[in-house]
């Protein structure tokens, strides 16, 4: 997370480039890595972030200073909803795939061990559907109510594709654990 | 710490690009600022866009009005058919600008009767020419009752009224006594407010007889 001052927040009201080019610089990592959760294709989540940036600074004038962290915040939403946006048209997540699967075990302590990169990876296994509810429900911490109207989804719904996501998200680090001996390289 | 919070924290850590993903980011920005230099403009543009329209209907609300301040026809000139007429000369006085849109009216040279015109009716109106009408269709329009159906009122001036414009007319005046010679029950109270209108096509009137008002209407023949 990146912190930005009143001072720094009046200059880009202003409109300045430089101080615009700069937190386009700091945060288009973080904010490429909030847009490919939902939107897979680094194409497609890079034209989000773009657009989301430009949002931003057209939009500045209506963002409200709290503390340092609420710019960060407040651009990370911009890109969410962009994101989201592209999702909703490509995927239909009122018809979510059902599946049958088998609740299995895996350590407990296998999250702490699980390095954050190969752990992202796993999270983009998941189908689409899943993905999406369990990315807004464990990571953005939207209630299933929330992730219900964003999604255009039923609340049981919401819940039950989180629980699928959860069982799915086990088995693939089951397999990737038998695969390569051990996680957390 | 519960499963979900380890990976929200693991997740969120990442402010790293994804291995094998390497944007130029300097064309990106230079694309964003395209971008951004081309909402200006459009914005800008916009913003003349608004203003011409704006000016546009101005021109045109201006013009309208002027045409039809310049063509209205004089009503007076109109031929009720065949209905007893009464005329009821009003004295214009020369009143305060804030004012200038209250005038009186004197029925039968009797009374006097204060008539308010609404901020819709500019124009003043030197005599009212009532037209008086009793047929099967008449009604009797009670005091402060809202005239639903009676929308119209034959009104005609000698000065130039705006066609189908509305005017409210406020008889603001003492207690007027029950009818004595009218067969129909005849209400009338301080104040009586009704709505005046021209147009072509049905037409309505009231009567005065120097102490009560009937409103009646009626289809037109």
């Amino acid at each position: 997370m990146k912190y930005y001052d009143k001072h720094f927040i009046k200059q880009l009201n202003k409109g300045e480039r430089l101080v615009q080019k700069q937190l386009f610089e700091e945060l288009y990592a973080s904010m490429f890595r909030v847009c490919q959760r939902y939107v897979l294709p680094h194409d497609e989540a890079e034209d989000c972030v773009m657009k989301g940036f430009l949002k931003v600074f057209q939009q500045i004038g209506k963002f409200e200073y709290r503390d340092e962290k609420s710019l960060f915040w407040w651009i990370r939403k911009i890109m969410l909803n962009e994101a989201l946006m592209v999702a909703r048209k490509k995927h239909n997540f009122y018809i979510m795939a059902e599946e049958k699967m088998q609740e299995i075990a895996v350590d407990a302590d296998i999250w702490l061990k699980l390095d954050a990169e190969d752990l992202n990876t796993m999270i983009m296994q998941l189908p689409t559907g899943y993905r999406t509810v369990f990315c807004l429900f464990v990571v953005e911490g939207y209630e299933h109510k929330e992730i219900a109207e964003l999604l255009g989804i039923t609340e049981s719904t919401s819940k039950s594709q989180l629980q699928k996501a959860k069982i799915k998200l086990r088995l693939i680090v089951e397999q990737m654990n038998s695969g390569y001996g051990n996680v957390g390289r | 710490m519960s499963d979900d919070n380890i990976i929200k924290q693991k997740v969120n850590s990442l402010d790293s690009l994804p291995p094998g993903y390497e944007p130029n980011l300097e064309s990106k920005w230079n694309l964003l600022e395209a971008g951004l230099d081309e909402g200006k403009k459009k914005r800008v543009i916009l913003y003349w866009h608004r203003v011409a329209i704006a000016a546009m209907l101005l021109i045109i609300g201006g013009g309208s009005l002027l045409f039809m301040n310049t063509h209205s026809p004089d009503l007076a000139q109109q031929k009720i058919g065949n209905k007893q007429i009464m005329k009821t000369e009003i004295p214009i006085q020369p009143l305060a600008k804030k004012e200038a849109e209250k005038i009186f009216v004197s029925a039968s040279g009797k009374l006097t009767h204060p008539v308010f015109y609404s901020n819709k009716m500019k124009t003043v109106v030197q005599s009212l020419t009532i037209a008086e009408q009793k047929n099967e269709h008449d009604s009797v329009i009670k005091p402060n009752e809202l005239i639903k159906d009676i929308s119209e009122i034959k009104l005609v001036s000698s000065s130039k009224i705006k066609r189908s414009r509305f005017v409210e007319l406020d008889f603001n005046d003492q207690p007027l006594a029950p009818t004595i010679n009218w067969n129909e029950p005849v209400l009338a109270s301080q104040s009586i407010k009704f709505k005046l209108g021209i147009s072509n096509g049905t037409s309505s009137g009231y009567t005065y007889d120097g102490r009560n008002f009937k409103l009646s209407k009626s289809i037109s023949n």
